[in-house]
């Protein structure tokens, strides 16, 4: 059985339900007779996707929906061998270059190459270009957005390039000024109610509307959460009512007992257990950042501390994530943002600074 | 160079004359190439506007070329994307405004031809020079850049401080990244609006406190610098953000 959020997806520019004039400006960019390089960018769960997956049906029609994976062996200057992941439709291919790490500018070079020298092979398309989507464009390294941004302008006649990014920010300028940016804000806590009412009444299921506000306001503005969500709710108890708890991810909840834990005890010994509980969670693939980000939020939303703590703990936080940025044993600088906040917390309640 | 000199001439091309190592520079004629002024730019730029019949509000060419800060190119490429969205946005109204626009928009899917497009886009130009126009906003959303209307209501909170207005300032914080906007954009902004701006001293101190302001600028510059590198190293934007604004807000309310 499919999730609802990729059931209950759009697949055209007029079903998509928010974001009504960008939908009408993407629609405009599809039917007219040169089409740009795009940069879509904003935060995680917004609907990007969507709105390219939508964008390229309009382009080329529902053949675009016709998708293979393909395993591609690619080979670096120092003869090691690469397996990469392609999505591709025939009009169209979707990678996601970040995957391997510090060579992805073989990949961009040599696949868009090879992209770009052959034609168009379904002579009845409405276009004569390619499109290739590249996913998680703020994480390719400078040298391979130098090759990219060669490679857009040599080949452009045969190849449109969409680009998705959660940020500009990590977009070098002369990308940034040869593409088209499209900003696709978070929809509002309102919208993603709407969009839950919605699928409700697809799925026969009974609609509270207090209980949709309540993951609507969880969901950070994050529509796929939402919809997981909401799903969740419905999956654990088939007929809710307005104060049915909304579950979280094992992850969150790991989380949000170390908050309390740091909180309670502010010693060696519950360093070393909170340890344990890092290493759990970096061991199932949760990210660093991601890991101090929520235990940010935990922290700052318990009720022993005090707001004049809380500018501390986000400055210290942003401190240790810049190492995390930098280093490579994430480990170290979890720990250290643990203890640093056990000394700011310990120095607050004696009320003495270290 | 020095072997083929007789036969080949090279001419480099950089954006530092610093980075070229002696050596090279020593052997080289050097040219420096300014940015370009506010008057010629505009000058420019209104020529190719006109050249390309794009109708533009009052106040687009001088905003494209604050965007743009001294980049010709960028303008001319951004106000080409603006010019294509205006248009074609008017392009795509035009199967509505007839009756039965949902019956001509369906046959606009369903057939396939070209001839069909050349008849929306040969309509669409006498459109264009009767109707819409380039706006302010629309440089704004195209160029990325974070609007002056959500710099004044963030610079407004951060005015009173960071002791009891954390809640505060998070809200508006994740406000401002559920939307979208790049934190090197909003970096920019509250820098232009604090430092370099013409209110900047107002907003900082009393007026007419001068060795207040100074100071306060001093620390708040120190601010931006550094999260400026944290930026480009490619930390997380929003506990970035976050940070930035309680200590800015910290310097502003001392």
């Amino acid at each position: 059985m499919a999730l609802l959020v990729d059931k209950l997806r759009p697949r055209s520019l007029d079903a998509l339900t928010y974001h009504k004039d960008l939908s009408d400006r993407l629609a405009a960019l599809a039917s007219s007779a040169d089409f740009p390089h795009l940069l879509f960018y904003g935060p995680s769960g917004a609907g990007k996707k969507t709105r390219i997956l939508a964008t390229l049906r309009a382009l080329y029609g529902p053949g675009a929906e016709k998708i293979k994976i393909d395993a591609r062996m690619f080979t670096t200057s120092t003869n090691r061998k690469l397996e990469f992941n392609i999505v591709s439709s025939v009009y169209h291919l979707e990678i996601t270059p970040s995957d391997v790490g510090n060579y992805d500018r073989v990949v961009i070079q040599d696949l868009l190459k090879e992209v770009a020298q052959t034609q168009q092979v379904d002579l009845t398309a409405k276009q004569r270009f390619k499109v290739v989507v590249i996913n998680e464009a703020d994480s390719l390294s400078r040298d391979a957005q130098a090759a990219l941004r060669r490679t857009m302008e040599k080949y452009s006649a045969n190849v449109r390039l969409i680009l998705v990014a959660n940020s500009t920010a990590g977009i070098i300028a002369p990308i940034r000024s040869r593409t088209l940016l499209i900003r696709v804000p978070a929809p509002t806590e309102s919208e993603i109610c709407d969009a839950l009412v919605k699928a409700g009444k697809k799925e026969n299921w009974k609609i509270i509307p207090a209980l949709n506000d309540r993951i609507a306001k969880e969901s950070g503005r994050n529509l796929r959460k939402a919809l997981l969500m909401f799903e969740a709710v419905y999956a654990q108890h088939p007929e809710p009512s307005e104060k049915t708890p909304i579950p979280p991810p094992d992850w969150e909840l790991l989380i949000e007992q170390i908050a309390r834990d740091i909180i309670r005890e502010r010693s060696p010994a519950m360093i070393l257990a909170t340890r344990a509980k890092l290493y759990d969670l970096l061991t199932h693939c949760i990210p660093a950042t991601m890991i101090l980000k929520t235990l940010t939020w935990k922290l700052v939303a318990q009720p022993e501390v005090d707001d004049a703590l809380k500018a501390e703990i986000v400055k210290w936080a942003s401190f240790y994530e810049h190492r995390v940025r930098l280093g490579s044993k994430v480990i170290f600088h979890l720990e250290a943002f643990v203890a640093k906040f056990m000394r700011i917390f310990e120095g607050y309640l004696v009320g003495m600074d270290f | 160079m020095e072997i083929y000199s007789t036969s080949t001439r090279f001419a480099l091309c950089c954006n530092y004359v610093s980075r070229i190592i002696d050596p090279i520079a020593s052997r080289c004629s050097k040219f420096r190439f300014k940015a370009i002024g506010g008057d010629q730019a505009a000058a420019r730029v209104a020529e190719i506007l006109k050249a390309e019949n794009v109708n533009y509000a009052d106040g687009v060419i001088e905003r494209t070329l604050k965007v743009s800060d001294g980049d010709l190119r960028r303008a001319i490429n951004l106000l080409q994307s603006a010019a294509r969205l205006v248009g074609a946005s008017t392009a795509s109204e035009k199967p509505n405004a007839s009756g039965s626009g949902s019956g001509s928009r369906k046959n606009f899917i369903r057939e396939d031809s070209d001839d069909e497009m050349e008849d929306v886009d040969s309509t669409s130009k006498p459109k264009d020079q009767t109707g819409t126009a380039i706006q302010i906003s629309d440089i704004d959303e195209i160029a990325g850049t974070f609007p002056p209307a959500l710099t004044d209501s963030l610079i407004k909170v951060l005015q009173k401080g960071n002791t009891r207005n954390y809640n505060n300032i998070a809200n508006e914080i994740t406000d401002i990244v559920a939307s979208g906007y790049a934190a090197n954009e909003v970096l920019s902004a509250l820098y232009a609006k604090i430092i370099v701006g013409d209110e900047g001293d107002i907003v900082i101190a009393k007026k007419g406190d001068v060795a207040t302001a100074l100071r306060k600028k001093a620390a708040l510059t120190q601010t931006f610098s550094e999260f400026d590198k944290r930026l480009i190293d490619g930390v997380d934007e929003h506990l970035a953000l976050l940070d930035m604004s309680c200590q800015l807000a910290g310097v502003l309310a001392a």
